[in-house]
């Protein structure tokens, strides 16, 4: 007979082998300083399903509106934030001399101009009004010493959204090129410009691009981009991934301030990853706390930073970049001076963050994580928080 | 002492999922319901929404070339209908719990499985839309 300790022994090895470290990781949280005041049930017709990454708050018929690009249905969606209601649709044609395809962001500014933006491209813009008549088609003239000639690799979403602003478009736009190779980060890549519809002409600003501290470093994609917003005073509002502090620029990147703003769950640094395999960059992306969204909240002045959490990287589970929404987040929340207010943590898997918006009533956060088991195709509910 | 010690080993790596590609193949196809794979075209509908036009055009090819079996791995079926509602035939599956993420099959873009007549995975590629012209094996 055996000891009653090496049995003891065997059933603690069997029990630990079974447990993923992803559970024993579990438990990590504090305090959520963020209150949970209302919500609100969106209707989703037949048309539409729980994609809202291009996404707009505007005022629509009277009506405080969340403006949807709908991709599955190439559609441009309106609800209403008083009833979660569909109360219009721009259906775009597919087929024929009005036909509008390679949408890849939009920007409503009234019911008369609505600019339809393309895919990985500052031409071919149409403004269409409300009935999705198309009144005018803009290709501007571009810059002659861009890095590939013709191509300015435009994109548009709720994490970067273009702006038509004092007559222009102010865009940002992608690297075409491997970050994780050594010197790309280092170069003198302009992320983002300016459409002026006044002179027909495309200006990069040769202060954008990536910060002083992305330059001696090789990152994944995913930890080398940033999230911009319009703030206060028409000041930029970029949050670069890896970067701790915030930096604000005035309109056409002359000034820049730098805030800041490390979070409390930000233990350690992202590591300096050359040449790294996928599986390395996965690593690297899901188990380093890094930031992501910014928000403005214009009725109470209010400017919000999203978080990543990190957590152990499991390889026999974590096999796509979609892995990420298991990952905890947290909320920073600043004044409009950048005072800290405070850092709210969510649990992962429930909520979409790159889906959120600011509303009249406060932070609206949907539940459309898509490991969230409530995950409806008909309906979405948001949860609502006040903000100071 | 030394087969404790042995059996101490076999208890800590008891529960190790550690599956051939060929294993997994097997058990996803399985899970799915698709029988005797020859071509299997394995698209993600649920990780980048501005792919969806390329998706679309992926699927109209695919059925001009016929042969294919294609999954399409999504929880929504409203999704998958809305997007190819006129492309769904008999050669059409569904992995509505996103198993083929799990497996490790595919990472993000179109990924195509072909199978010799014995059986075994003979070919395994990725469709890069980046190129203009989608080629299909």
């Amino acid at each position: 007979m055996w000891p009653k300790k090496s049995f003891l022994l065997i059933l603690l090895a069997i029990v630990f082998s079974c447990q993923t470290k992803e559970d024993k990781s579990a438990g990590i949280g504090s305090v959520n300083d963020l209150v949970l005041a209302d919500s609100l049930i969106l209707s989703l017709d037949e048309r539409s399903t729980p994609e809202f990454n291009y996404h707009q708050i505007g005022d629509f018929l009277d009506q405080e509106s969340f403006i949807n690009l709908n991709l599955v249905n190439n559609s441009l969606d309106f609800y209403n934030l008083s009833e979660g209601e569909i109360i219009h649709r721009i259906q775009f044609a597919s087929e024929g001399p009005d036909r509008i395809t390679n949408v890849g962001g939009f920007y409503y500014h009234n019911e008369d101009s609505i600019f339809l933006l393309q895919k990985m491209t500052i031409s071919n813009i149409k403004l269409i009004d409300i009935k999705g008549k198309i009144t005018n088609q803009l290709s501007p003239i571009l810059p002659l010493d861009l890095e590939i000639p013709g191509l300015i690799n435009h994109f548009s979403t709720s994490l970067s959204p273009s702006y038509f602003f004092q007559n222009a478009i102010y865009f940002d736009q992608g690297i075409l090129k491997n970050t994780s190779a050594p010197g790309v980060l280092g170069g003198d890549f302009r992320s983002s410009g300016r459409f002026d519809l006044n002179s027909d002409s495309v200006f990069l600003f040769p202060k954008s691009g990536f910060p002083h501290f992305y330059k001696d470093k090789a990152l994944p994609i995913y930890l080398s981009i940033s999230s911009r917003v319009l703030g206060k005073n028409n000041e930029w509002i970029y949050s670069w991934n890896a970067l701790d502090s915030i930096l604000v620029y005035d309109l056409n990147m002359n000034d820049r301030k730098a805030i800041y703003s490390k979070s409390k769950f930000k233990e350690k640094d992202i590591p300096n990853t050359p040449n790294a395999s996928l599986e390395v960059e996965l690593e690297v992306v899901i188990s380093n706390t890094h930031y992501c969204k910014v928000l403005y909240d214009p009725y109470r002045k209010n400017y919000l930073r999203f978080v990543q959490i990190g957590r152990f990287f499991n390889p026999d589970q974590d096999n796509t970049i979609m892995s990420i929404f298991k990952n905890d987040f947290s909320i920073m929340l600043y004044d409009e001076n950048w005072d800290f207010i405070s850092e709210s943590f969510f649990e992962g898997s429930k909520h979409n963050f790159y889906h959120a918006f600011i509303g009249q009533k406060g932070l609206y956060i949907p539940r459309t994580n898509p490991n969230f088991e409530g995950l409806d195709e008909d309906k979405v509910v948001f949860d609502i928080y006040d903000l100071l | 002492m030394k087969y404790l010690y042995l059996l101490f080993l076999l208890a800590v790596y008891s529960c190790s999922q550690a599956l051939s590609e060929k294993e997994k193949l097997e058990q996803y196809f399985g899970i799915i319901g698709v029988e005797n794979p020859k071509k299997v075209l394995i698209i993600h509908l649920d990780g980048c929404s501005g792919c969806f036009s390329y998706h679309q055009i992926l699927m109209k090819k695919v059925n001009e070339v016929g042969n294919y079996d294609v999954v399409l791995v999504t929880k929504s079926k409203k999704k998958a209908r809305l997007l190819f509602e006129e492309d769904f035939n008999q050669n059409t599956y569904f992995d509505t719990n996103l198993e083929a993420l799990d497996f490790g099959l595919i990472t993000g873009f179109p990924t195509i499985y072909i199978f010799d007549e014995n059986g075994d995975l003979s070919e395994k590629s990725e469709i890069d839309y980046g190129t203009s012209n989608l080629i299909l094996p």
